[in-house]
């Protein structure tokens, strides 16, 4: 990076990218080299979506989401959730000020351009849903008052995954809020015994720089929806959607909606690969993380298994 | 690689290679022997009506023998020395030129294609050699077209060109099939496009067809008589019209303004004979004069017929007559002998209406000359005959009463009608036919009569012409066949020619007129005897309909029918200015419009990119390196896919790929990018196209890919 960087509205589309595909360089040497799963993240963010991330615990989903926070130069907040957590707890309320004897809004967590949500599912319904408005609404109304998001606004959740006691599994209707369900899986063998022999990605983290910033994002997010996209793959957007809605395990398939987060998110995904529009290559990378959780009523991982077997039959050209 | 059959030798010079690459790469690849046997057939096929119409007995079996021998032997082993081919080649210009005089001219050359077809497929081993077979067999059908014009002929060149037409272009296709479908035959994937290409022409062929101002007669049909109906013969000899009576195929139709005469009252003449030579019947020259028709002599009273008469062709002009024509119709006149000529011969079917008298025809007097010449009898012969005639004269000195006579003679004595009656030799024919072998037909009683006629003094001459017909219901037309020839008589007495028929008299006895049809078979349809079935017969009614709208209206349409036609377009001819708008229409127009089809397409095309070219390109690249592209792959991936195993390769497609994808699925994308695109497309594949499949192992790239 330059040392005065040039203000990010005017900075070229191709400039953007390569800005972009060095925080993914950056992420991959962080997080244990794990190019598929930083790609998809940073493509969720950079179309403007929130993530899920789903995996058993110590797979790296907190790393994976302060990774991408501080290299985008993000602030960043982490709310783990608990039973006993109430919605005010994240979006803030009003307070009474004793000096000046008015109530006075304090922020929650949720007012920061990156949150992590931890655990999400341990939290009741309650507080699950408080926090999904706003993801979705990127304001907080409180007692009558709104009060906007700081943009870019970017929530990772993690959950974990099985049938684990106590916990508030997120319904259909709002999984679909989260544009990207992402797995993390295990590194490979000699990823990882880097890993354990080598030094702390945080401690790393913490010495990289960050390689771009708020306004930077928030370009590259309009440049990402500013791309159009071609008839033909809108096609096979269109020959993918009906594949889903016509299969019997996948019903009622992909809505409408999901359909948009589809194209939304290959968008980005071609922007990373310094593309001028999505291409099908983009839509498959995309899918499964897209159309998982939107569809996985018989369980995530067969979901996964049987849209990727779509993906093979389905003429992509 | 390119694989030279039977190149095993491993160390050869380099310019040795190279002079054999070029070789290969000129010849092409060695042909496969299912694909050499299609086309061979085909060319067969096309050869045929060549070789039945113009069989040559020492010249079409060693041919068909070439031919045999080049079919079983296949594209394989080596070709036949040159000093072979050539000794073959020179031995049939040689034998051909033999049999015909000229190596010129429709029939020499037909069998001089024969031979060429043998030859050809005797020598062919490479894709190269297939362009020539191809060539061949465009130009055999073309030439099949000039030995016979008939609906069947046309139908069954027709056959044949969709045939060749779908094998050519299935097999172009259809090398490497999609997806490790089976490949389908050649001949039967190319048949749709081969008929929609067909499709595409025959409507201007049609119009070119209607429009192109019309030559008289075929262009190439001088001296050419086998393809047209073989007709009554200028002349008569004994035993001559045995072949034409044999033959079935129609001659003319006529249709009667009724009231239509009975079946032995239609005696249409077509030749009228007066001098004879012992075996043979001419006219004289002076029957041959013009004469004017019998309306200007004041001479107009009994019975009349009118008619109208569709000829086919028989490259002469002689034309069929029933009674004493009263006018002349457009292109003929009429001779001094009351018989019909067109003022050309007749190389179309032609038409003409005619109102006759019917009845004798008077003559009150005959010269001395005319007399003596309807007398003539060739001296020193057939005494025994004439001795014969004289004694009846005597006692039957009415010419009438001699002819009941002579007729009395045919009917008792046991004298039969046959078509293969024993040869009639010596000088002394007709005493032999008379008192020897007693049989024979038409031509045989008839000359027999007249020289029994003639030798008692009574002027006598033969006519020959057609008889009968058999009634059309269907269309309302008397339809005659070669069966109907016949001659008969006619005799001069009381001032008059009257018409004397000794064969109907001889057959009252034995065989009746409807026997006499039914003994040549009625008459056939493709081929099948066809008697005396009522449904066939109405078949065969069908398809002589057909036949005669084909005469008249395809075949007949000439200079004459077209300007009727255009006339009632509303364009009147009048000399060649007249024809320019209609040139321009039918040359001009129909190619700009199809060229702006063309273009419009071609826009069309362009949205869709060349997508053949690049499905063929991924079909190649899917047999070249297995597995071929999944439904699900996109090209970049199998770009990938095969830049893992065939590094160099791989690349270019994916430059291909990425190139492919820009102008796909990027809106922005220039007509630089799709121009790029397209020379990318273009430069692999003819890449591709110089890497073979050899049989055991792909060998895709000339550096195999390090392990």
């Amino acid at each position: 990076m330059s040392a005065e960087p040039t203000p990010a509205s005017r900075r070229s589309t191709a400039n953007l990218v390569r800005l972009f595909r060095g925080l993914l360089d950056e992420a991959e040497g962080i997080f244990y080299g794990q190019r598929t799963v930083v790609t998809l993240a940073l493509t969720g963010v950079l179309a403007d979506g929130h993530l899920l991330l789903e995996d058993h615990p110590g797979t790296g989903k907190t790393l994976l989401a302060s990774t991408l926070a501080h290299l985008l130069g993000l602030g960043f907040r982490r709310v783990q959730f608990t039973s006993d957590l109430l919605p005010a707890d994240i979006l803030g309320s009003q307070v009474y000020d004793s000096t000046e004897g008015t109530f006075r809004f304090v922020p929650g967590p949720v007012f920061t351009p990156f949150l992590l949500a931890d655990e999400i599912n341990r939290a009741p319904p309650r507080t699950q849903s408080a926090l999904l408005e706003v993801m979705d609404e990127r304001q907080v109304s409180v007692d009558g008052v709104t009060h906007p998001l700081p943009r870019p606004f970017v929530v990772v959740a993690t959950q974990n995954p099985g049938d684990q006691t106590g916990t508030y599994p997120l319904p259909e209707s709002q999984l679909d809020r989260f544009l990207l369900r992402l797995e993390l899986g295990y590194p490979d063998v000699e990823r990882e015994k880097d890993l354990w022999g080598g030094e702390d990605p945080r401690e790393r983290l913490l010495r990289t720089p960050p390689c771009t910033d708020a306004e930077t994002l928030t370009a590259a997010q309009a440049t990402v929806r500013a791309m159009t996209v071609s008839e033909a793959l809108l096609d096979y957007v269109a020959r993918l959607v009906a594949r889903t809605r016509s299969a019997p395990s996948l019903t009622p398939g992909l809505s409408p909606r999901a359909g948009r987060a589809l194209v939304a998110a290959a968008r980005a995904h071609a922007f990373l690969n310094g593309r001028g529009a999505p291409w099908p290559d983009d839509v498959k990378a995309v899918f499964v993380a897209v159309a998982a959780h939107r569809l996985g009523r018989a369980g995530v991982a067969s979901t996964a298994a049987e849209l990727t077997a779509l993906l093979e039959t389905t003429t992509a050209r | 690689m390119i694989s030279e059959p039977g190149s095993a030798s491993p160390a050869v010079g380099s310019g040795g290679l190279s002079r054999r690459r070029r070789k290969a790469q000129r010849d092409g690849r060695p042909l496969e022997r299912r694909r050499f046997l299609l086309f061979a057939a085909i060319l067969v096929l096309a050869a045929l009506p060549v070789a039945v119409d113009d069989f040559v007995p020492w010249i079409t079996p060693p041919a068909g023998l070439l031919v045999l021998v080049a079919l079983v032997r296949g594209p394989r082993g080596r070709r036949p020395p040159l000093a072979f081919l050539l000794a073959l080649s020179a031995a049939a210009f040689a034998g051909t030129f033999l049999h015909y005089g000229t190596i010129n001219g429709l029939r020499a050359g037909g069998s001089l294609l024969l031979c060429l077809v043998g030859l050809k497929l005797l020598e062919t081993r490479h894709e190269r050699d297939l362009n020539t077979v191809l060539l061949l067999t465009v130009f055999l059908l073309a030439t099949d077209l000039f030995f016979g014009q008939q609906l069947t002929a046309v139908a069954y060149v027709a056959a044949v060109f969709v045939f060749l037409l779908a094998a050519w272009i299935g097999s172009g296709t259809t090398s490497v099939p999609p997806h490790g479908e089976k490949p389908l035959a050649p001949a039967r994937s190319g048949l749709r496009p081969a008929l929609g290409l067909l499709a595409w022409a025959l409507p201007w062929a049609l119009v070119l067809f209607v429009f192109i101002p019309r030559v008289h007669g075929p262009l190439w049909g001088w001296g050419r008589r086998h393809a047209w109906v073989s007709g009554l013969s200028p002349n008569l000899q004994l035993g001559g019209i045995g072949r034409l009576i044999v033959s079935r195929r129609t001659v003319m139709t006529v249709r009667f303004v009724r009231p239509r005469p009975p079946t032995d009252q239609r005696y249409f003449r077509v030749y009228v004979f007066n001098r004879f030579g012992g075996k043979e019947w001419q006219p004289s020259r002076r029957a041959l004069e013009p004469a004017p028709p019998v309306a200007e002599n004041n001479d107009v009273k009994g019975a009349r017929v009118a008619y109208r008469v569709l000829l086919r062709p028989d490259g002469r002009s002689a034309l069929a007559v029933l009674g004493r024509p009263l006018t002349v119709p457009e292109g003929a006149w009429l001779t001094r002998a009351g018989t019909l000529r067109a003022r050309r011969p007749l190389r179309r079917s032609f038409h003409y209406s005619l109102v006759a008298l019917r009845g004798p025809r008077p003559a009150p007097q005959l010269s001395a000359r005319a007399r003596a010449r309807d007398l003539e009898l060739p001296p020193g012969v057939d005494r025994r005959a004439r001795r014969l005639a004289r004694r009846w004269r005597r006692r039957n000195p009415r010419p009438s009463a001699l002819v009941e006579r002579v007729l009395r003679y045919f009917h008792d004595e046991p004298f039969y009608y046959t078509l293969h009656p024993p040869p009639l030799h010596g000088r002394n024919a007709v005493d032999m036919f008379l008192f020897r072998t007693r049989r024979g037909f038409c031509t045989d009683y008839a000359t027999a009569f007249a020289v029994l006629m003639r030798a008692a003094g009574v002027p006598t001459r033969v006519v020959s012409g057609y008889l009968g017909g058999r009634y059309d219901p269907l269309n309302g037309r008397v339809v005659f066949n070669g069966a109907d020839a016949h001659a008969w008589d006619e005799v001069w007495i009381r001032g008059a020619w009257r018409r004397v028929d000794p064969t109907a008299a001889i057959a009252r006895s034995r065989i009746s007129l409807r026997a006499l049809s039914l003994l040549t078979g009625g008459y056939t349809v493709g081929g099948f005897d066809v008697r005396e079935s009522r449904w066939l017969t109405r078949v065969g009614d069908f398809w002589r309909r057909i036949g005669a709208v084909w005469n008249r209206d395809v075949l007949g349409y000439g200079p004459r029918l077209q300007r009727a036609f255009l006339r009632r377009l509303g364009w009147r001819i009048r000399g060649w200015r007249s024809w320019l708008p209609i040139l321009i229409g039918v040359l001009v127009v129909p190619p700009l419009l199809l060229w702006g089809l063309v273009l419009l397409e071609n826009k069309r095309r362009r949205g869709t990119r060349g997508e053949r070219d690049w499905e063929r390109l991924l079909h190649r690249l899917g047999a070249l390196f297995p597995p071929a592209i999944a439904p699900g792959e996109t090209a970049l991936e199998f770009a990938g896919r095969i830049a893992r195993s065939h590094p160099t390769l791989g690349r270019r497609f994916l430059t291909l790929a990425r190139r492919r994808g820009r102008v796909l699925y990027e809106p922005g994308s220039g007509p630089v990018e799709l121009r790029r695109y397209r020379k990318t497309l273009r430069v692999l594949r003819a890449r591709l196209a110089r890497i073979s499949l050899s049989p055991p192992e792909a060998t895709p790239t000339r550096r195999r890919p390090e392990p």
